[in-house]
């Protein structure tokens, strides 16, 4: 065959009525195109006042995706093509893609459910399982967190929709939650006046929600205690840091003792009494292991082995 | 700081000449503020030696003095070339202060009165050529406070304890503080009862009057029915009870738009 040939056979082929139809179709295109960007500019400034960025940028894909579809059916039906077939044709296909790949399309649609639900946005700090960060970006197919060491997480969107998330920056107040103890023999009213006048006097510590006093109970080694107050979500955790510190400060400036579990030793009645080893002063003794005195010798107490007593 | 006191019968705002290298400091309620120009740069420090929502002592002074040593969160403005002035403004606070009464006030059915709270000022710092001030300090250390229905709705405001006084000759005028009086009508049968009022200061001006006192306008709170919300109007200008001869000292941070302060001074009454 010559170029001749193959000359002919186009002539052959291109009919005016085709050319006809494939310019129709170009401008179905053109259009559609215009008519897409046009709309999903309007949708975007219009849902841009209500939701957030994502669901507005959601929203301008549909939108525009959608205008562009119809447009572009209109030119294939133009060019004679039977959208009946290509749609069945197009059914067949996503079903098996779909089997192929389950994980990808839940995930898919798990990423558009949050993006409607919009349980959190960029720049929130979320908690998901022990995993704390700051959200980085919502994407199609897992979302991007960026936790407080650094490091960056993804995190399926399947996983998002099935687990519980926290949304620790939702909302504009938040608590700080102090677990305290304190000693058995300490006056709890003093105790309490303590912490009052700390949150009062404490800047970040809201006044209104007031801060609350909570008796937790007596706990094997102290009354356990809950002191409570609300600041600005930006600032608890700073506050929290700084309460401490304080309770720590004020605690041994009233002389009230935060104790640590103890643990008592029974012996039983027949039990001997326990060795007491005597060490002189300024030296441990566990300095000198071989150089264990009689008790007797060194202090009168030792006329009584039995009290153990113990000094450093 | 062995310095030669000078109190200023204006009042502790204007812009004040500092030598270079020299220290001028500011003793304004609850605040100590410190400034020291070097060169191209201004140095600034401040700490509070009173607790929060302490303002004592209740008069203000300035010295100057040789260099010392910054007071604490020091800070430094730089600038192209030597800026021997600073100046300070009077503001009220960029939030609204919610005052607590020391006892609640009970304002039966059908009655009308008039409180007085003396409002903390802001003071402003503004070097020559800028319009805006470059830094801001509270005269009196407040504590944040929140003000709504609950934790998710509401408003964050600053907090302050306030007697709120019936008889202006009670109040007594400070430096660092502006009186707001507050018309309340009580137009139900119901008893109105007060525990802490919202006072939207950002809309608000300061008016110093020939005695030299420190005004805002008066805000005048109608109640009608328990479910319904406070309606508030900010008066003109100042208010009648400083007499003649006042001026304006500073202009609101905010304009109040219609409808934006109907629904910003919704709620007046917690």
């Amino acid at each position: 065959m010559n170029l001749q040939h193959w000359r002919d056979l186009m002539l052959a082929a291109v009919t005016p009525e085709k050319v006809y139809a494939i310019l129709w179709a170009l401008f179905f295109i053109i259009v559609g195109l215009v008519a897409a960007n046009i709309a999903a500019g309007l949708t975007s400034r219009l849902l841009s006042r209500r939701l957030s960025s994502h669901q507005v940028s959601f929203g301008r894909r549909g939108v525009y995706y959608g205008i562009l579809m119809l447009f572009v059916f209109s030119a294939l039906s133009e060019l004679g093509l039977n959208l009946g077939v290509l749609l069945g044709a197009a059914g067949v296909l996503s079903v098996a893609i779909g089997f192929a790949s389950q994980t990808s399309a839940s995930n898919l649609i798990s990423g558009l459910f949050l993006v409607l639900e919009n349980p959190f946005s960029v720049d929130d700090w979320i908690k998901v399982g022990d995993t704390y960060g700051v959200v980085l970006s919502i994407d199609l197919l897992s979302t991007k967190v960026r936790t407080f060491d650094n490091l960056q997480v993804r995190i399926p969107n399947e996983t998002l929709i099935k687990t519980e998330v926290t949304t620790l920056t939702k909302f504009p107040l938040r608590r700080v939650d102090l677990q305290l103890g304190v000693a058995y023999k300490e006056d709890l009213e003093k105790v309490r006046r303590i912490l009052m006048e700390l949150a009062d006097g404490h800047p970040r510590c809201l006044e209104e929600p007031g801060p609350l006093f909570i008796f937790k109970g007596f706990g094997s080694s102290s009354i356990d205690l809950q002191f409570s107050v609300w600041t600005r979500t930006e600032n608890w955790f700073d506050l929290k840091n700084e309460l401490y510190l304080s309770v720590k400060r004020l605690f041994d400036a009233n002389d009230i003792e935060i104790p640590f579990p103890h643990l008592s030793l029974y012996t039983g009645a027949v039990t001997e009494p326990f060795p007491v080893r005597f060490a002189q002063d300024g030296k441990g003794a566990g300095d000198e292991p071989s150089e264990a005195r009689e008790p007797a010798e060194e202090d009168p107490a030792g006329d009584e082995p039995t009290q153990a007593t113990r000094r450093s | 700081m062995n310095a030669p006191r000078e109190k200023l019968p204006a009042g502790w705002w204007g812009p004040r000449q500092v030598a270079n290298g020299s220290t001028c400091r500011w003793h304004i309620g609850g605040l100590e503020l410190q400034t020291v120009p070097r060169d191209t740069c201004w140095e600034i420090s401040h700490r509070y030696h009173a607790p929060v929502g302490n303002d004592e002592p209740t008069d203000w002074r300035v010295t100057t003095a040789e260099p010392t040593e910054p007071l604490e969160n020091l800070e430094r403005v730089a600038f192209r070339k030597p800026v021997d002035t600073v100046e300070l403004l009077p503001l009220l606070a960029d939030r609204p202060l919610v005052s607590r009464l020391t006892s609640p006030l009970v304002v039966p059915g059908r009655e009308k009165v008039s409180i007085y709270l003396n409002q903390p000022l802001w003071i402003g710092l503004r070097f020559p050529g800028s319009q805006r001030p470059v830094r801001e300090f509270p005269a009196i250390r407040l504590s944040d406070t929140w003000f709504g229905a609950d934790t998710i709705h509401g408003e964050l405001c600053y907090a302050t304890l306030t007697f709120g006084r019936l008889h202006l000759e009670e109040l007594v005028p400070r430096p660092h503080r502006a009186i707001t009086p507050i018309v309340i009508s009580n137009h139900s049968d119901d008893d109105l009862r007060l525990e802490r009022l919202s006072v939207p200061v950002p809309y608000l001006s300061i008016f110093i009057s020939a005695d030299a006192v420190r005004w805002t306008e008066t805000l005048t709170a109608t109640h009608r029915d328990p479910t319904e919300l406070v309606n508030i109007t900010i008066s003109k200008g100042i208010p009648k009870e400083a007499g003649r001869g006042g001026r304006l000292l500073a202009p609101p941070r905010k304009e109040a738009e219609k409808g934006v302060l109907s629904r910003a001074l919704g709620t007046l009454f917690g």
